[in-house]
């Protein structure tokens, strides 16, 4: 494959992969799960530090 | 004055560690930061219970929101991941990971050096299917709760950022200090003394995000691109290679984090790093 089809393929696929990471994270976030991130990330998580 | 490319790169580690650990204030206190950056996913591995973290780390949110009683996988995270790796791949961990920043100092204690051998690299991918993805799902307590096994057994980033800081500050933490602990440590300890002899250890062999990123070198914008018109086979760039690869056979390869020594070291300029197929070589910037 050519150097600029090989670009142009992959020019596609990375498009097509960010519409549906764009799509994952609105999903993501209209469905509450942010506040789980930051609930977890504010809180001294047990398991991370080595006590489980 | 030019900038050389290793130079450029070092002090954009050294700015998005600062920016990812700004309250290093906290750390004496002991107390986390506990503001709206936290809603944010850092881009690379740095533990959400370091008290001077800014952002939430990826992989914790990942296993907080998958092993919830509510959701049985984070949409959030994994769109985050993915975009970041589709446009950057694994840059992302040769650039902006905190971590890996940590892993490249510790391989500048004078030691033998040495390379990684191949199989060890596949590690990370049973890391991340087993700890990250299946266990926080699947294994729960009658809370419908699912543990973040990576974190909890595993992660040497929480028990280097979080765990030693907390416990010099918390008396009632280092209270319950067990053989959870003693394992975490047992691992930090293996992956400092792997990261003095072999450049970016942890990046290598475990770490389940450098996993997902490398996935999507295949695809990712920002590239390596090899001239074989113009290469001259000299193995220079393969030489030099921090993660032990050769640029010239797999210029897409999972453990290429784009850090351009290979375009630095080859002759003929034959490497590029960038978005486009053909990007300025260092000799040009």
């Amino acid at each position: 494959m050519s150097d600029n089809r090989e670009l142009k393929t992959r020019i596609i696929i990375a498009i097509i992969l960010l519409v549906i990471s764009a799509g994952l994270m609105t999903a993501g976030v209209m469905r509450g799960e942010v506040f789980a991130v930051f609930t977890k990330a504010v809180h001294i998580c047990l398991e991370c530090i080595g006590l489980g | 004055m030019k900038i050389s490319q290793d130079i450029r790169r070092r002090i954009i580690q050294i700015a998005a560690f600062g920016f990812s650990n700004s309250y290093i204030g906290n750390i004496p206190g002991g107390r986390l930061y506990k503001g709206s950056w936290k809603n944010f996913c850092n881009p690379g591995i740095n533990c959400y219970s370091c008290p001077a973290a800014r952002l939430s780390c990826p992989i914790g949110a990942m296993q907080a929101v998958g092993g919830s009683a509510k959701f049985s996988v984070s949409f959030y995270v994994l769109g985050f991941v993915l975009a970041l790796g589709v446009v950057f791949g694994r840059a992302v961990c040769g650039f902006v990971c905190p971590f890996g920043l940590i892993q490249e100092l510790l391989h500048k204690i004078p030691s033998p050096k040495k390379r990684i051998y191949k199989p060890l690299t596949y590690i990370k991918y049973v890391v991340l299917a087993v700890f990250v993805i299946l266990m926080p799902a699947l294994v729960t307590d009658k809370f419908g709760l699912g543990a973040p096994a990576f974190c909890e057994y595993i992660c040497p980033a929480g028990t280097l950022e979080g765990g030693i800081p907390l416990m010099l500050t918390h008396p009632e933490l280092r209270a319950q200090l067990g053989a959870l602990f003693s394992l975490k440590a047992a691992i930090l300890a293996v992956t400092i003394i792997g990261c003095i002899l072999c450049c970016r250890f942890f990046c290598k062999v475990m770490c389940p995000l450098g996993a997902i990123y490398g996935l999507l070198n295949k695809v990712s914008l920002y590239r390596v691109h090899v001239d074989r018109k113009v290469c001259v086979s000299c193995s220079k760039c393969r030489d030099i290679c921090p993660m032990d690869i050769d640029p010239v056979a797999k210029p897409d390869s999972a453990e290429c984090i784009r850090c351009g020594r290979c375009t630095a070291a080859c002759p003929v300029k034959a490497i590029t790093v960038g978005f486009k197929g053909k990007e300025k070589g260092p000799s040009e910037i």
